[in-house]
């Protein structure tokens, strides 16, 4: 919950993100999701930070910060890629929801937030940013998403990329060390 | 007596022949044993971890490097003197053990490796 509470004051752009990941603590208000919504929410959460990704390989200068951000490119296009496979494989059509529009609507004001900045206020804030986004996502992940999975193999994915997410985090927070 | 004691003696002397004959034989067997035998050692990668993190090989070995992972990763020197090249889903890389090395991922910082060199 504190982690929740950190990610909410810290990325005041992503707010209605935030307001998913406020009912974790109570389950029976955590947004109930079938597979196709699952799939829409997932391919939409790696988008997302491939989007991100994009508007740091224009702004940034820092060595460190465009690596991460390629590999948050090729990873999340990797995992849509999975994604995509897998439901065209179960012919299932990922289906938008309330949460995919929430990581949207969030996406939209954080993608400002972001373009408004420059230099190392950049850096940091990208940087900051990811922090808390893969803290979220991972939340959503191992509370949400794959515990509401009902399809085996969608959940196998998802179980399957939690441990690239986890890795962007440490990642993320090694390079957030050169902005504090 | 003296004959016996001498033909006892020769057989107790075949038979030791006979021995030391045969460990000479498992000597010869010894001597191959000795000559080492390149062999070959996998670290997959998966899950975002080498497995296993610490290896060790004998000179001339061959180390495999197997990527199971969705995302790409590569094998760096940490001193950044050799990498493999990008190693996507399935692909898999190797390298002849010559001397100790610690590796990383470039592409994932924060996934690190230790292959032991022993002669």
């Amino acid at each position: 919950m504190k982690k929740l509470k950190s990610f909410v004051l810290s990325a005041g752009g992503i707010l209605s993100f935030s307001l998913l990941f406020a009912s974790i603590s109570n389950a029976q208000d955590a947004p109930k999701l079938t597979d196709p919504e699952i799939a829409s929410v997932a391919v939409t959460a790696n988008q997302i930070d491939i989007d991100y990704a994009t508007i740091a390989q224009k702004k940034s200068t820092d060595k460190e910060v465009i690596r991460f951000a390629t590999t948050m490119q090729n990873d999340h296009k990797a995992v849509i890629d999975m994604a995509v496979k897998l439901v065209t494989k179960l012919n299932v059509t990922p289906k938008t929801n309330a949460v995919t529009q929430s990581l949207l609507d969030g996406a939209k004001k954080t993608a400002a937030m972001l373009n408004s900045k420059s230099g190392k206020a950049f850096d940091k804030a990208y940087i900051d940013n990811e922090v808390a986004y893969h803290e979220a996502v991972i939340a959503a992940v191992e509370t949400i998403l794959i515990p509401q999975a009902q399809n085996a193999e969608l959940k196998a994915l998802l179980e399957k990329v939690l441990p690239s997410l986890r890795v962007h985090l440490e990642h993320a927070k090694m390079v957030q060390k050169n902005f504090k | 007596m003296f004959v016996k004691y001498n033909i006892a003696s020769l057989v107790v002397l075949t038979f030791v022949g006979l021995f030391l004959g045969s460990c000479q034989s498992n000597s010869t067997t010894d001597n191959s044993e000795a000559t080492y035998i390149p062999k070959t050692d996998t670290v997959v990668i998966e899950q975002m971890t080498f497995t296993p993190a610490e290896l060790t090989a004998h000179k001339g070995d061959t180390i495999i490097f197997i990527n199971k992972d969705i995302v790409a990763h590569d094998v760096t020197e940490k001193g950044e003197k050799w990498a493999s090249p990008t190693l996507n889903m399935d692909d898999s890389w190797s390298k002849i053990a010559d001397d100790s090395f610690d590796y990383f991922c470039s592409i994932h910082v924060v996934m690190t490796g230790k292959v032991k060199v022993v002669e």
